[in-house]
């Protein structure tokens, strides 16, 4: 039965001349998990709050949206309601009370239901979706993965048709994203409820998708079950944004069927490569740049050490690229560099220096520029043109960003902020630069722009940052280290790094294991089998 | 019990108990009474604005901008907390006001109250406070379209509303220390708390010299980008 | 904020223990006699050492020199009374006046401590729950408030921390450090606004305003409450009839009036002590109970 289907939609915002939807069509059936993808700014999310009566944006709209065959404009508050769910981005918005519990009643109290029916139902919940050991808990002090967890909870207290997520993992560390994913996956096969889903991490999934829609332009412009999707995207050149199984697949031959998954990536080389090589990398170190010795850290004196006695060197025109999960102290590490945050025990040193000792101007003119997670951060003016000053008004200009100059700072997109922050640092004309979570919010094709862009700081100055994204760690740096347990494991190689990891890791160094030890991405494969045939 | 005969019950009850209760105690306890009856009338002045508010339509977006301004009131209270009396609570209340009408204006003032006692102790002070920054956020609201178009009043009012708040906190000075209220003795906390007084209305004025434009903006291009 | 919940409180419904306290702190505002007053100063000093726990230590501190400082400060300024111990200034320093302000500061001091019990029994979501019945819609202003003030403290400190590290860092002089921070001040309120918009979406996600919100916080009224809450009720109301009769008739000037033992004025003591300790009664059961039970495992 068809659940949700839009005929010809089109949208624009007001005081605007182009349409952010363009001639869209679609349609979902009952129970489907439906996977929506495409660049940013092609219109996804205003498409997400359009089928959403409640959210939808002022602006002009022609076309229709059905929703069970009847019009959106037709449904009631109470039907719209309950009748779709909808998920964000930032768990940390979502959440409007102070108590898990009353979060999780939230929805069913604006309806209106009664207090037994929420409470049997808030019990049930917390037991499916493993809420209740903190179901007592304050919601600021939940992690990132509990606190988005607990949003998709309590949006299904009422259990909704159709439930909407937008981009619900970007914000959480590849393991909370893959539990997430997980859970959403449950949800639809256990429960029956269709999923739309908008996801960048089209690896895990693609396998589990029904349907499989890719945007640009404010148009679907290709639709269909994930596999035959993925190929005509490869066959029009679309392959940064595709499964890593799938680029090799592309790169290497394109026998047989595409592979999606990681099995079938394994697959797919054991059939098709013949020989086992494996690759050598080595790791260049150079002139000591910053030194963490013996580093003890804690946020509070009555809570728990952060860092527990970490060793780090940082050699010249390196970049340095820091994993780990959620918790594990990574932004603390770059705090503590760039002398935001100070040790209880232990030195860092700049240039031999005592970064204790050094003043403000001495530490931030010229010397360090520090990218916090949420480059807004470094926004306090009221245009983007005003904070970046009149060199970095100049550099925007040569890079083609003119047009942001007059904008509001939190009217921006995630790559054009990531842009603007960039430039801001750079004007300072730093020796280090110290990344954040460089790559969120960052679809493929400005990932890639930024990788290349930190590789070309790089012949100048030196990079740590630290990152979730393995896959964007493996291309962009010289050494990859892993935090865990309060120390900075040591260093080594990405290529050494990655293949060595088994979680920690990319998809193309889980396909690669045991047959091209060392290769931790598409490339590498790729060029193996180059070098093969 | 229908609904409706419930809800008129209950609003029986605050309107004519409480009072009763207010006349009872004078009865009972004479010069001390005093007391009792200005906090009764102090939390019974405030349940009208907020019968008003709870019977108002639930714009979503007006909502949590009321609550974003008193979470931003008691953090500017606990900011300035070590000097003092300086404090930008007045300031954000009053513009509160005039930016999201008197209705939300006197809630502002009041939970405000109510949410950061929270931290600095609740207490009998706790309704008149809710009162006196409640009423000048509500007359704030009330006059908003000439503090929009003239600072010059929008300074006046704060110099206004800081003495009023004084002059209204020093009633309950006297009678929680002395229990009777007399002139002379009125005369003589105003005259002692003049200092604080003077410290209130510049501290008004200051704050809202400095944050009524750049407050005022955002909240017009918030207005503007989310369409409230 | 944090919401700790004794053993005797959690149980028990908000409505008693609110009723309790407020009736306390009300018996305690207006009887201002000197047994009385002991009697409340000290059950409330106790109450507040096992409700606010260690801390409590650390308050006292403060609460201590408030009380000798309006106690001795009465006399100074009033000068009625018909003992003068000295004089200062051509003014008498009096023997009741001093008397009077030990007694009304101890009053001060236990209506302090009566509203630090409140605090630290009636959680936030206990009152979230006494306001919720009557105005929902205040209530969950409320509490999107209360989860607000962490976050916009938190983003406070962020702000101020990678702000320091650009090109306001340098700038040394008393106007641009005020100019810095308020530029603080307006990039939190911009941050506040955007990501408390994003809130109200989600809150009209899940259907805010589409009907007249229930609440989910339900506490049992229970037959203990209802014996607690009775006896609470009897015991303020004989006080009152005692108190209107002339029970609690104390006099400190012109001369300090005896404090009679009669059988009256032992009889509504007693009540008034029984009123003020229920709580602390309730609370030694349930530890008592509760190391009984202890000892059997």
């Amino acid at each position: 039965m068809e659940l949700l289907s839009i005929e010809n939609l089109k949208f624009r915002y007001p005081k605007s001349e182009n349409w952010v939807i363009n001639d869209l069509s679609l349609s979902i059936s009952k129970g489907e998990f439906v996977v929506l993808s495409g660049p940013t700014g092609c219109g996804k999310t205003t498409l997400f709050k359009l089928i959403k009566k409640e959210l939808s944006p002022m602006g002009e709209e022609t076309g229709k949206i059905l929703f069970f065959g009847k019009d959106k404009k037709d449904l009631s508050a109470q039907e719209s309601a309950e009748g779709i769910g909808f998920v964000m981005q930032d768990p940390e918005n979502q959440i409007v009370t102070e108590k898990v519990l009353r979060e999780l009643s939230f929805y069913m109290e604006n309806l209106g239901y009664a207090p037994a029916v929420i409470a049997a139902r808030v019990g049930e919940l917390s037991n499916y979706f493993g809420i209740t050991p903190w179901i007592g808990r304050d919601t600021f002090h939940l992690s990132g993965g509990q606190k988005q967890l607990l949003t998709l909870a309590s949006v299904m207290t009422v259990f909704p048709d159709l439930l909407i997520l937008d981009e619900p993992t970007s914000r959480l560390d590849p393991i909370a994203a893959g539990e997430f994913i997980t859970t959403l996956k449950r949800i639809n096969t256990e429960l029956g409820v269709t999923v739309l889903l908008c996801e960048h991490r089209l690896e895990e999934v693609l396998p589990i998708a029904d349907k499989f829609f890719y945007m640009e332009n404010g148009a679907i412009s290709y639709s269909g079950d994930p596999r035959s999707v993925c190929l005509s995207l490869a066959e029009n050149g679309k392959t940064d944004i595709l499964p890593a199984a799938t680029r090799i697949w592309h790169g290497a031959g394109k026998r047989g069927e595409a592979p999606l998954s990681v099995k079938e990536g394994k697959a797919y080389l054991d059939r098709y490569f013949t020989r086992k090589v494996a690759l050598c990398p080595s790791v260049k170190t150079g002139k000591e740049v910053l030194v963490i010795n013996n580093v003890w850290f804690r946020y509070e004196k009555e809570e728990a050490d952060v860092l527990r006695g970490a060793d780090l060197t940082v050699y010249q025109n390196e970049i340095l690229t820091l994993v780990g999960g959620n918790g594990s102290g990574k932004s603390t590490v770059i705090k503590l560099l760039a002398g935001i945050k100070k040790p209880y025990r232990g030195k860092i040193t700049l240039y031999g220096k005592n970064l204790r000792k050094l003043r403000r101007e001495e530490l931030y003119n010229n010397n360090i520029s520090y990218l916090p997670q949420d480059p807004t951060l470094l926004f306090a003016r009221d245009t983007v043109g005003d904070e970046l000053g009149e060199e970095g008004r100049r550099f925007a200009e040569e890079k083609g960003l003119k047009y942001l100059l007059a904008s509001h700072p939190h009217d921006l997109s995630g790559g054009e902020m990531q842009k603007c922050a960039l430039i801001k640092l750079l004007t300072a004309r730093p020796k280090i630069l110290l990344l954040d979570e460089p790559t969120k919010g960052l679809d493929a094709e400005a990932k890639k722009y930024l990788i290349s862009l930190l590789k070309e700081l790089k012949k100048t100055i030196t990079v740590v940052i630290v990152t979730h994204d393995v896959e964007f760690a493996a291309a962009v740096s010289d050494r990859c280290a892993l935090l865990f347990g309060g120390e900075v494991l040591p260093p080594a190689h990405p290529q050494a790094f990655f293949s060595e990891n088994y979680f920690y890791t990319t998809s193309a160094s889980r396909i690669a294991r045991g047959m091209i030890e060392g290769a931790v991405s598409v490339e590498q494969i790729v060029s193996k089998y180059d070098a093969e045939s | 019990m229908t609904p409706k005969a419930k809800t008129v019950l209950s609003y029986l009850f605050l309107l004519v108990l409480l009072p009763a209760i207010a006349v009872g105690g004078y009865f009972l306890f004479r010069e001390r009474g005093y007391v009792w009856i200005s906090v009764v009338i102090a939390a019974v002045a405030c349940i009208p604005f907020f019968i008003r508010f709870e019977k108002s339509t639930s714009d979503v977006r007006k909502t949590v901008m009321l609550a974003l301004l008193i979470a931003l009131s008691v953090l500017g209270r606990l900011a300035f907390s070590y000097v003092p009396h300086f404090k930008p609570v007045t300031a954000i209340i009053i513009l509160a006001g005039i930016y999201l009408g008197a209705e939300a204006g006197f809630l502002c003032g009041s939970l405000s109250v109510l949410c950061s006692n929270f931290i600095f102790g609740q207490g009998p002070w706790t309704p008149f406070q809710m009162v006196a920054w409640g009423l000048i956020g509500f007359i704030a609201g009330v006059l908003s379209d000439p503090f929009k178009k003239h600072v010059i009043l929008l300074m006046i009012y704060g110099v206004i509303s800081g003495v009023f708040y004084s002059l209204f906190m020093d009633v309950l000075t006297v009678l929680w220390l002395d229990g009777g209220f007399t002139t002379k003795k009125y005369l003589a906390a105003i005259v002692t708390s003049f200092p604080i007084t003077l410290t209130y209305a510049i501290s008004n004025v200051i704050f809202l010299f400095v944050l009524v434009k750049p407050l005022g903006k955002k909240i017009d291009r918030i207005k503007e980008k989310y369409g409230i | 904020m944090k919401s700790k919940d004794k053993f005797a409180y959690s149980g028990m419904h908000p409505v008693t223990v609110a009723f309790h306290i407020m009736a306390q702190i009300c018996l305690t505002m207006f009887i201002l006699h000197p047994v009385f007053v002991a009697i409340s100063l000290f059950i409330s000093l106790f109450l507040c050492a096992s409700v606010v726990g260690k801390k409590f230590l650390k308050e006292l501190k403060f609460y201590l020199p408030f009380y000798l400082i309006v106690a001795v400060s009465n006399p100074l300024f009033s000068h009625n009374g018909a003992t003068p111990m000295f004089f200062l200034n051509g003014k008498p320093i009096t023997y009741e006046a001093l008397i009077y302000g030990f007694v009304s500061s101890g009053m001060f001091l236990s209506i302090l401590l009566w509203c630090r019990v409140w605090s630290a029994v009636i959680t936030d979501d206990k009152l979230l729950f006494l306001l919720g019945k009557q105005f929902p819609k205040i209530g969950l202003v409320l509490t999107v408030t209360l989860r607000m003030i962490p976050r916009f403290r938190m983003k406070w400190e962020e702000l101020r921390e990678v702000r320091s590290t650009v090109d306001d860092a340098a700038k040394k002089g008393f106007v641009s450090k005020v100019k810095g921070a308020l530029r603080l001040f307006s990039a939190l309120i911009t941050q506040a606004m955007e990501s408390s918009m994003e809130t109200g979406m989600s809150m009209a996600a899940r259907g805010y305003g589409v009907r007249k919100r229930t609440s989910v916080i339900t506490y049992k009224f229970r037959t203990g409450d209802a014996i607690f809450l009775s006896l609470n009720l009897l015991l303020t109301a004989s006080i009152v009839v005692f108190v209107a009769l002339g029970a609690a008739k104390y006099d400190f000037y012109p001369y300090i009036s005896p404090v009679s033992v009669g059988d009256r004025s032992i009889i509504v003591f007693v009540l008034y002590a029984v009123q003020s300790a229920m709580l602390l009664f309730k609370e030694v059961k349930e530890e008592a109970l509760w190391n009984f039970c202890r000892s059997k495992i």
